[in-house]
């Protein structure tokens, strides 16, 4: 029942949204960050590092943006209570919507970046093609655990796309997307351990330069997103009760 | 939004109309007296602005401003310095905190400010200012103003704060001598998210628009990089954007070097906007009249 659960929302999500959707974070904001690292610092900038640094950009704008507005638009059309009694439950479809809405937009950022760095005269170069699949889609589960955490924030509060606003730049900077950790003070490095995009951008550009990805960095990526996954669900659960109990599902 | 209307305060409500709504002939003292046209109108703006005030009070509470406005104001001016930085070294960033903290001025008067016109239509109100005998475009002008003020004063936030955090003094003090120049850019982006909104504001795809048109000023401005790294092609068109000659004066400002000649351009540009932006907006007035178009959404 979960994997029909999680495909029928996807699906339903995908026929449900503007052909614009995801255009944004997928294609215009990491579009527009490998453009002005490129004229600011010349051709020779756009690298592997700046590649796969705008395209963690672009899934974590994905992320804030995905999970927050499904939440909202399932409120505004008041099926929201509806999701919560049925028997595949709320995460489950929130999970399946936001992932189907994230992947669209996931595959629209690595088009974009291949494109700009294919532009540039600097072509993306995938040394190990397999691993770096597979820590992809390891960084895509750990930005669904993110994304779900971040929901209990979003049902707590009216202000949710205040809150997505304030969320962006913060992993911008701590999670070493674009900008190495190492140029940042020491206690913003010590902070950046917690974030597991972090983590899946080291491993993604081990893969990408052919190098021995760290064992530790995994250690770190699966650590960061279990407790993510943890904190997620047990919020949920708190929260929907809290709300449940106030009976302010409708009018949060 | 609907608000009470504090110079009808005391009449009954059935026999209240906005300032804005009335007619010329409303305006008589309580002898009969008519007062001049141009108070008349001073006094209904007046009344617009404090409204937009109160809109944007509703809106974006105090602890919004605080707890979300201005930490993304300074976290997204830290950012774009980081990205200068690594790009082109310590120069790179001074260069992009100033074209980040600029940026952080278009998010207020180009992508929120927009929300004045789009939320009129889709609450259904918005034929209500298309009847005011005021044009629709100076309402609109007015009601713009307190996101110009909130781009000047975030702007000016997250350039004290990125230089006191990057150990940036002399960046700091030379940005507050040249607030007036923010002030300038801050009016010429309005200008540029007046006419925005006003073709927005039909479309479904609203916040899509402003959002990437304040993407494209980063990208074409000159914010984090040169314009002469621009290519050819668009070097010349993005003189023609405001925020462009507002950096170059802001930044000859700082050099001690020439800014007037950049100053006056920026205003020209901006003075261009405005004028689009009244006919747009003077043109969707027309076109809402003809073919009913205010509820469609």
């Amino acid at each position: 029942m979960i994997a029909r659960g999680l495909l029928a929302s996807a699906r339903v999500q995908l026929k449900s949204e503007t052909r614009l959707a995801g255009v944004m974070a997928g294609v215009v904001q990491p579009a527009v960050f490998m453009a002005v690292t490129l004229l600011a610092a010349g051709p020779a900038a756009v690298g592997t590092r700046t590649a796969v640094g705008c395209g963690l950009l672009g899934l974590w704008g994905a992320i804030v943006w995905r999970f927050g507005l499904v939440l909202r638009q399932e409120r505004q059309r008041g099926i929201l209570a509806g999701l919560v009694s049925r028997p595949a439950g709320l995460t489950v479809v929130l999970i399946g919507k936001s992932l189907g809405s994230m992947v669209r937009s996931a595959v629209l950022t690595a088009l974009t970046v291949g494109v700009v760095a294919a532009m540039a005269g600097h072509p993306v170069r995938i040394a190990a093609p397999a691993v770096f699949t597979i820590t992809a889609l390891a960084t895509l589960i750990s930005a669904t655990a993110l994304g779900l955490l971040l929901c209990s924030v979003f049902l707590l509060s009216r202000s949710a796309v205040r809150i997505a606003e304030t969320l962006i730049y913060p992993v911008f900077i701590l999670g070493g997307l674009l900008v190495p950790t190492s140029l940042l003070p020491g206690w913003a490095q010590q902070l950046s351990t917690l974030v597991s995009l972090r983590w899946a951008g080291e491993l993604l550009l081990d893969a990408a330069a052919g190098r021995a990805q760290q064992p530790g960095d995994w250690l770190s990526l699966a650590a960061t997103t279990t407790g993510y996954a943890v904190s997620a669900v047990v919020g949920l659960r708190l929260v929907l009760r809290k709300i449940r109990a106030e009976g302010t599902l409708e009018l949060a | 939004m609907n608000w009470p209307d504090p110079t009808t305060e005391g009449t009954p409500a059935a026999h209240r109309t906005p300032a804005a709504h009335r007619t010329p002939a409303d305006h008589r003292t309580p002898a009969g007296q008519r007062t001049p046209a141009g108070w008349r109108t001073v006094a209904a703006l007046r009344t617009v602005a404090a409204l937009s005030w109160r809109e944007y009070r509703a809106v974006y509470p105090l602890r919004v401003v605080l707890a979300s406005s201005l930490p993304r104001a300074i976290l997204q001016t830290l950012f774009v310095a980081y990205v200068g930085l690594i790009a082109a070294g310590p120069a790179g960033r001074d260069f992009a905190l100033v074209g980040g903290a600029m940026q952080v001025v278009t998010i207020a008067t180009v992508i929120k400010a927009a929300d004045i016109l789009v939320e009129e239509r889709i609450f259904g109100t918005l034929y209500r200012m298309r009847l005011a005998w005021i044009p629709l475009p100076v309402v609109a002008a007015t009601r713009w103003w307190i996101f110009t003020a909130e781009g000047v004063l975030g702007g000016m936030v997250a350039a004290t704060a990125a230089c006191l955090l990057f150990d940036r003094p002399a960046l700091m003090t030379g940005m507050w001598a040249a607030t007036g120049l923010v002030v300038l850019v801050a009016l010429s982006t309005s200008a540029l998210g007046m006419a925005v909104a006003a073709f927005a504001m039909t479309q479904r795809v609203d916040s899509f628009i402003t959002n990437l048109v304040s993407y494209l000023l980063l990208a074409l401005t000159g914010s984090v990089a040169p314009l002469e790294r621009l290519p050819d092609a668009l070097e010349a068109p993005a003189h023609a954007l405001p925020m462009t000659n507002g950096l170059l004066a802001i930044r000859g400002a700082l050099a001690g070097g020439p800014w007037l000649g950049h100053a006056a351009a920026e205003a020209v540009v901006g003075l261009g906007w405005l004028a689009v932006a009244g006919a747009v907006l003077t043109l969707q007035a027309r076109r809402a009249r003809t073919d009913d178009t205010d509820g469609r959404i």
